[in-house]
């Protein structure tokens, strides 16, 4: 019976591997290329999914951290509410000091604060305290004012001095006039968000749709105002890696005649550049110098 | 996506996390492809790679210790069977499917020792003859390492159904390499 699995299990493994073989062989470029989109656009969530399905279900170390503060804080907190709350009156520290000496005397603490210890032979509060006396207090007599006199008297005014000498305040240095910042160019009519920052005057637009334009006669920038998967032969590609354009993967294929294809998204664009007969390291540094273009592109 | 319960069953291991990236790193693209080719659309075969995320976690020990290209394949085996029944899922298909009920087929399974000698090649022909059921059946159980009851959740059916199927497609293709060695 053990033998038999065996048998199967070897059998089901050729077929799997077939099958695979297979479905690599039908995979075309636009397929791999739809595939991998898939695959980037999703990758975040399924990393996510796996990280959940394996991690250990200890919180996460910064979490611990946190919540480790939180207890300190809390718990100081705590500590805090639960004192009394220091008086403002000094107190003696020690009952001797005031009965070494006989009566209270003041002294000045350093920082200011007058001191006055309890005497022990104070007076009973009992005895300050007198009774009210019930005899009527008379009233204050009105007593009018002196009348002003008769006639102002004459306060001279301030002598102004013999020569005044103002300053002059200095006279504001001429700032330099506003020179307005290069702005990128590109042909009018873009009516693209992106563009090559090399070269930007060299670029001839093309006339279908305002967002193809070429340099060169060589290189052409194309930008697709969605996220889209450019036309384009797939059994002739030669070649095909992927490399990075300021910080975003991008698909770059060569075909059997040497033509290039460059080939991102940004921000839900496709951004593509071709080149029949151009240089590699050339296409890339167009590529990595396509910047996006100011919300008012068109107007430069 | 379907809320599948592999949560418990989570191997809580730094190492299996990277292995797993790692395997969804470089397969990732085939996984969206082999999905794609059976989905209708490509929410649906997000779904299904999920789903087989989880199933290869469900079988990272198994998957650690194999081969480089039996583990491709096996991926790809294991898309292509999560996405037939994600597919049969949403048809609301196989309800009734082959609930026979034990009865139905005997499980007495003379060893005549006809597989042994029929050889892989001959097997792997016969296997290919085999309705789609069973040899569904025989792949998740024998290449997928997938339980019976493993099989019956994914299937949406008794656990018995499971082993009447397999049972069926053993003695399917024992027929089969019978024939053909009388032929």
């Amino acid at each position: 019976m053990r033998e038999q699995n065996d048998v199967l299990e070897q059998a089901l493994a050729e077929l799997a591997a077939q099958e695979t073989r297979a479905l690599e062989e039908q995979m075309t470029f636009s397929d791999m290329q739809m595939a991998k989109k898939m695959q980037l656009a999703h990758s975040k969530e399924n990393r996510t999914l796996i990280r959940k399905h394996t991690r250990t279900l200890r919180p996460a170390p910064f979490l611990r951290a946190a919540a480790a503060i939180a207890v300190v804080v809390g718990g100081l907190m705590l500590l805090r509410s639960s004192m009394p709350e220091k008086a403002d009156v000094l107190t003696p520290t020690s009952p001797s000091f005031s009965m070494q000496t006989n009566s209270p005397s003041s002294t000045q603490e350093p920082n200011g604060v007058i001191f006055t210890p309890i005497s022990p032979t104070a007076t009973p509060i009992a005895n300050i305290i007198k009774p009210i006396s019930t005899t009527p207090i008379p009233l204050p007599t009105y007593i009018p004012s002196p009348a002003p006199t008769a006639e102002p008297t004459h306060v001279p005014l301030a002598t102004p001095t013999a020569t005044p000498s103002p300053v002059p305040t200095l006279a504001p240095l001429a700032t330099a006039a506003p020179v307005p910042l290069a702005a990128p160019q590109h042909p009018d009519g873009w009516q693209g968000n992106y563009f090559p920052g090399k070269n930007p005057g060299d670029w001839l637009l093309k006339p279908s749709g305002g967002m193809t334009a070429v340099y060169d006669d060589n290189y052409e920038f194309t930008e697709y105002d969605h996220i889209t998967t450019p036309l384009s032969d797939a059994r002739d590609i030669a070649e095909y890696e992927y490399v990075m354009i300021n910080g975003v993967p991008a698909l770059l294929t060569e075909d059997r005649a040497g033509q290039f294809t460059l080939t991102w998204d940004v921000d839900g664009r496709t951004l593509s550049l071709f080149s029949p007969d151009g240089e590699k390291e050339t296409l890339l540094d167009i590529a990595n110098s396509v910047i996006k273009l100011p919300e008012n592109g068109s107007d430069f | 996506m379907l809320p599948l319960p592999l949560l418990l069953l989570a191997i809580e291991d730094d190492s299996d996390r990277a292995f797993m990236e790692k395997i969804y790193t470089d397969y990732g693209t085939l996984m969206f492809h082999q999905a794609r080719l059976i989905c209708r659309s490509a929410a649906d075969a997000q779904d299904v790679v999920s789903e087989a995320l989880l199933a290869l976690i469900k079988k990272i020990s198994l998957l650690r210790n194999m081969p480089c290209n039996k583990l491709k394949s096996y991926i790809v085996i294991t898309v292509k069977h999560q996405a037939i029944d994600h597919y049969r899922r949403l048809r609301h298909e196989d309800v009734t499917w082959d609930e026979e009920g034990p009865d139905a087929v005997s499980f007495a399974q003379p060893e005549d020792g006809i597989m042994e000698a029929a050889g892989v090649d001959a097997i792997r022909q016969a296997i290919c003859t085999l309705p789609e059921r069973e040899k569904d059946a025989l792949m998740k159980r024998y290449f997928l390492k997938m339980t019976e009851e493993e099989i019956a959740a994914a299937w949406q059916v008794r656990p018995v159904t499971v082993r009447v199927t397999i049972s069926r497609a053993r003695n399917h293709l024992k027929t089969i390499l019978q024939e053909r060695r009388e032929d």
